[in-house]
């Protein structure tokens, strides 16, 4: 890690956005901006920031999936439409530009596309929960049984159970929700844009 | 025909991406052309105009051009011949459009003159 402890010409922050909050990391990436701070990096749970002069710099996050051979041309096209490329995160990429008035400050510049986008955010949310929809019933099923038979019959079994299974349950569950919550507010925001009657 | 009237009717942004591709183009180029053509009330975002491009793609409606001259990071797009027929079909729906909006003003429209400058 680039950490310039003398300097202090960067800094790490650990901070956890989720998937549906795009746009208040954009906001947070602005207001740190504003004091000097320079995104420089992403990585998992981590932004890695570079010190400069205080500028006050719009952030925007896409979410796309592509081939590795495509990127350079979907880069190129940010970059010629006045947008600094950062660095990518899964499928995120993160793209910057200065904040003046009459220049265009969204990636997205029709409803159409914006749904476009959050449908396929929204669809890659429902594909990862659909391993754990489909192994949560039987996970619940075994533990139901041996809490039912007790510890007469198999101690070991029983202990596996305890110690192993009903954690990975329970966290198992606990992402499920969450990712639930963030397929509903994608929703919502989807829903919000088809209000909109522009196109 | 059929094909033509599944994908009617484009999105603005879409239509005027694809009457800028009669010409060879890459993306940045349509942006400054669509500019230029709307007068400047069209500024496409770069993340619309890569959707859009993939999309009409996938549709057939335009082609990745090949081109050894320019730089290989920007591809090179033009229209094909299903393209230019779904432009001709688009004016025409486009017309109509126009065309009944502006006799039903002129019919109905005419007391309230208030609406309509």
């Amino acid at each position: 890690m680039r950490v310039d402890t003398v300097n202090r010409r960067f800094k790490t922050v650990f901070k956890i956005f989720f998937a549906w909050q795009e746009k208040k990391e954009e906001k947070w990436l602005r207001e740190m901006s504003k004091k000097g701070w320079h995104l420089d990096n992403t990585s998992f749970l981590n932004y890695i920031f570079r010190k400069g002069e205080l500028k006050d710099m719009i952030y925007r996050l896409d979410f796309k999936i592509i081939r590795n051979e495509n990127i350079d041309d979907y880069i190129t096209l940010f970059e010629d439409a006045g947008w600094e490329y950062i660095s990518r995160l899964g499928w995120w990429y993160y793209f910057r530009t200065e904040a003046k008035k009459g220049k265009g400050q969204e990636l997205y510049s029709d409803n159409a596309s914006r749904i476009r986008m959050y449908n396929s955010l929204r669809w890659f949310l429902i594909i990862i929960c659909a391993p754990i929809v489909y192994n949560l019933p039987s996970l619940y099923g075994r533990i139901i049984r041996t809490l039912e038979s007790g510890t007469r019959d198999d101690l070991l079994a029983h202990t596996m159970v305890i110690n192993f299974t009903v954690p990975l349950a329970i966290f198992l569950t606990l992402v499920l929700c969450l990712m639930v919550y963030g397929i509903i507010s994608i929703s919502i925001v989807i829903k919000r844009i088809k209000s909109d009657i522009r196109e | 025909m059929n094909r033509i009237k599944k994908i009617s009717p484009l999105t603005e942004t879409t239509f005027y991406i694809l009457i800028s591709l009669l010409e060879p183009l890459h993306g940045y180029g349509i942006m400054q052309k669509v500019i230029n053509l709307s007068k400047g009330r069209i500024h496409l975002g770069p993340g619309t105009l890569y959707g859009a491009l993939g999309n009409l793609v996938g549709a057939g409606l335009i082609i990745h051009k090949e081109s050894l001259e320019t730089n290989p990071r920007r591809k090179i797009y033009i229209i094909t011949g299903l393209g230019k027929e779904l432009i001709k079909y688009e004016i025409r729906r486009l017309k109509e459009m126009v065309q009944n909006g502006e006799n039903l003003l002129h019919e109905k429209g005419a007391a309230d003159e208030s609406g309509y400058s």
